[in-house]
């Protein structure tokens, strides 16, 4: 059958009648979508705006930060304000309810034997005859739980003290009891900010997955859950969600993303350096690089630098740039420095390699760019330094 | 783009300054297009939703330096594409990503005439049709995201029409 090649008209028709069966289609996304992108964009709003606004606090007032100065960046929101909360609370009742069960004992214990402990315990010095007694209970105590109310035992014992020293004996086993219990509180404040750090928190409720998310998106789609559930029992009995499930399957091919992190020696191997010499075919230096450190010129190894760009060190990466390092070397694990700081997000860095000459052209062993990399990761401003610095 | 509305730049600039309003309405004017430039892509409604959520929620977490962007629609593609490009890549193992996979074959349907053709072109002229008909993308543009040259995108929506003249033609 003979064909007659469509005219230049006959094509651009195609794009009509691509609009209009698209007009047909009745395909949408699903409502849910719209409902948690809604909820998280006002999330991040307000974790930004809660964020500019004590970072204004902290410019205005340029003095040391008040404790609850420290703890506005670290609420974050609403539920990261019930988080800090929540074990503080539990924190200072269970030390109460701890010190009420190791005094009240230990008073009746007193009262119910006091000759056994009179001969050894010295009478004569009621306050200083126990100070490890003192100190691990009742000072401990209070010290570490003030707002929590005196349970009555600790009331009714309380004029008790002075009249019937606690048996010295019993103050090492006491005092080895009730300093062990009593530990934790003091423990408990500084757990808010090592528990909710959402101004820095990496991503991890962002990819939450429909069927794993919010109830809210569940009551909207339970038969499209139910039907996927059914159909993961087939296909991916493994992964908790689609979505997890996908970026997980996705990670390998973005090595800043894959859990382990890339295997950096601290000293490159000779191989490294050769991979260095030869840069991938395709990626050429920029012309436009501001201060070229001359990779000719570069011996030292540069797996300081490697580090730093990956932790986001700057002095580190100072330090190895001033120690004459091939700023574009690949690392064992196939990568440079300035790859290493886009995977990871650290826009200061990747602005110094840029300055010292980092190639943003250089691909990786395996052939990703370092724009593919900021692109990957939505990371615009990275995008944007790498334009200026003559990515192509 | 009317004039009465706002660019997409002002929008994502107010919304990076915590006005989530704009960010809604950016959503909802690029939701549609996005989902279905994803879901023709992709050939699957399910997974879809949940990249086109991806791609939002990392809109949302990176605002601040979308301030300085330019071209969102640009970006906002290019998201897209890296995207859905690694989850493909993801399930390569599997059937290849008919466009047909999760709708149900009813013949002389012309609802799904157009996507089951779409799923029948070679995956880079697909993604660069798309780009062009949903994204509504310059060339320069698509060839920057599919990372090609703009011959290259030229010569793909070239065949991409002639195909899908022809695919069409036999079905509707």
């Amino acid at each position: 059958m003979s064909k007659v090649p469509p005219s230049q008209d006959q094509l651009s028709e195609i794009d009509h009648l691509y609009r209009r069966l698209t007009a047909l289609d009745p395909g949408r996304p699903g409502e849910w979508v719209r409902r948690k992108v809604q909820a998280y964009a006002a999330q991040q709003a307000a974790e930004r705006a809660v964020r500019a606004s004590a970072k204004a606090k902290e410019s205005s007032s340029s003095e040391a930060p008040t404790p609850r100065a420290a703890e506005i960046p670290a609420a974050g929101n609403q539920t990261a304000n019930k988080s800090w909360l929540l074990p503080v609370t539990f924190g200072a009742i269970a030390a109460a309810a701890l010190v009420g069960f190791l005094v009240v004992p230990r008073l009746m214990a007193s009262r119910d034997t006091p000759k056994a402990v009179l001969s050894p315990a010295p009478v004569s010095q009621p306050e200083t005859a126990a100070p490890q007694v003192a100190q691990a209970s009742a000072p401990r105590a209070s010290d570490s739980v003030p707002p929590a109310p005196p349970s009555p035992a600790l009331e009714s014992s309380a004029p008790a003290v002075p009249t019937s020293p606690p048996p010295v004996p019993q103050s090492s086993a006491t005092t080895s009891l009730a300093r062990t219990p009593v530990a934790p509180p003091p423990s408990t404040p500084p757990a808010p900010a090592s528990v909710a750090p959402p101004s820095s928190a990496p991503p991890a409720p962002v990819v939450a997955s429909r069927s794993a998310g919010t109830p809210p998106a569940q009551s909207l789609t339970e038969a499209r859950v139910a039907r996927r559930n059914a159909a993961a029992l087939h296909s991916a009995p493994v992964a908790s969600t689609r979505a997890d499930a996908a970026n997980q399957a996705a990670r390998p091919t973005l090595p800043a993303d894959s859990a382990p992190a890339p295997q950096i020696p601290p000293v490159p191997s000779t191989d490294t350096q050769v991979a260095s010499a030869e840069p991938p075919p395709g990626a050429t230096p920029s012309a436009t690089q501001p201060a070229p450190t001359s990779a000719a010129g570069a011996s030292n190894p540069p797996g300081e630098l490697w580090i730093a760009a990956k932790n986001g060190d700057m002095n580190g990466l100072q330090a190895a740039l001033a120690s004459n390092v091939d700023v574009n070397a690949l690392s064992e694990s196939g990568q440079t420095a300035l790859i290493l700081a886009i995977q990871n997000n650290h826009l200061e860095i990747v602005r110094a390699l840029l300055a010292h000459g980092a190639n943003p052209n250089l691909a990786d062993s395996r052939g990703f760019t370092p724009i593919r990399a900021a692109r990957t990761r939505a990371n615009f401003a990275i995008l944007s330094a790498l334009e200026r610095n003559g990515r192509h | 783009m009317t004039n009465m509305e706002e660019d997409d730049e002002t929008l994502i600039g107010r919304y990076a300054h915590g006005d989530a309003a704009a960010f809604d309405q950016l959503y909802r004017r690029y939701e549609l297009s996005v989902w279905r430039y994803l879901e023709r892509n992709v050939g699957d409604q399910d997974t879809s939703d949940d990249l086109l959520q991806e791609i939002w929620f990392a809109l949302a977490r990176n605002a601040a330096s979308l301030e300085s962007v330019t071209r969102f629609r640009t970006r906002l593609f290019t998201l897209a594409h890296d995207r859905m490009t690694d989850s493909i890549r993801a399930r390569a193992a599997k059937a290849s990503p008919a466009a047909t996979a999760s709708r149900p074959a009813v013949a002389h349907d012309p609802a799904n005439a157009l996507p089951r053709a779409i799923g029948q072109l070679p995956r880079e002229q697909r993604e660069a049709y798309l780009l062009q008909i949903e994204g509504q993308l310059s060339l320069g543009d698509i060839a920057e995201i599919t990372e090609s040259t703009v011959d290259t995108v030229q010569s793909r929506l070239q065949l991409a029409r002639l195909k899908l003249h022809e695919l069409l033609n036999e079905k509707t």
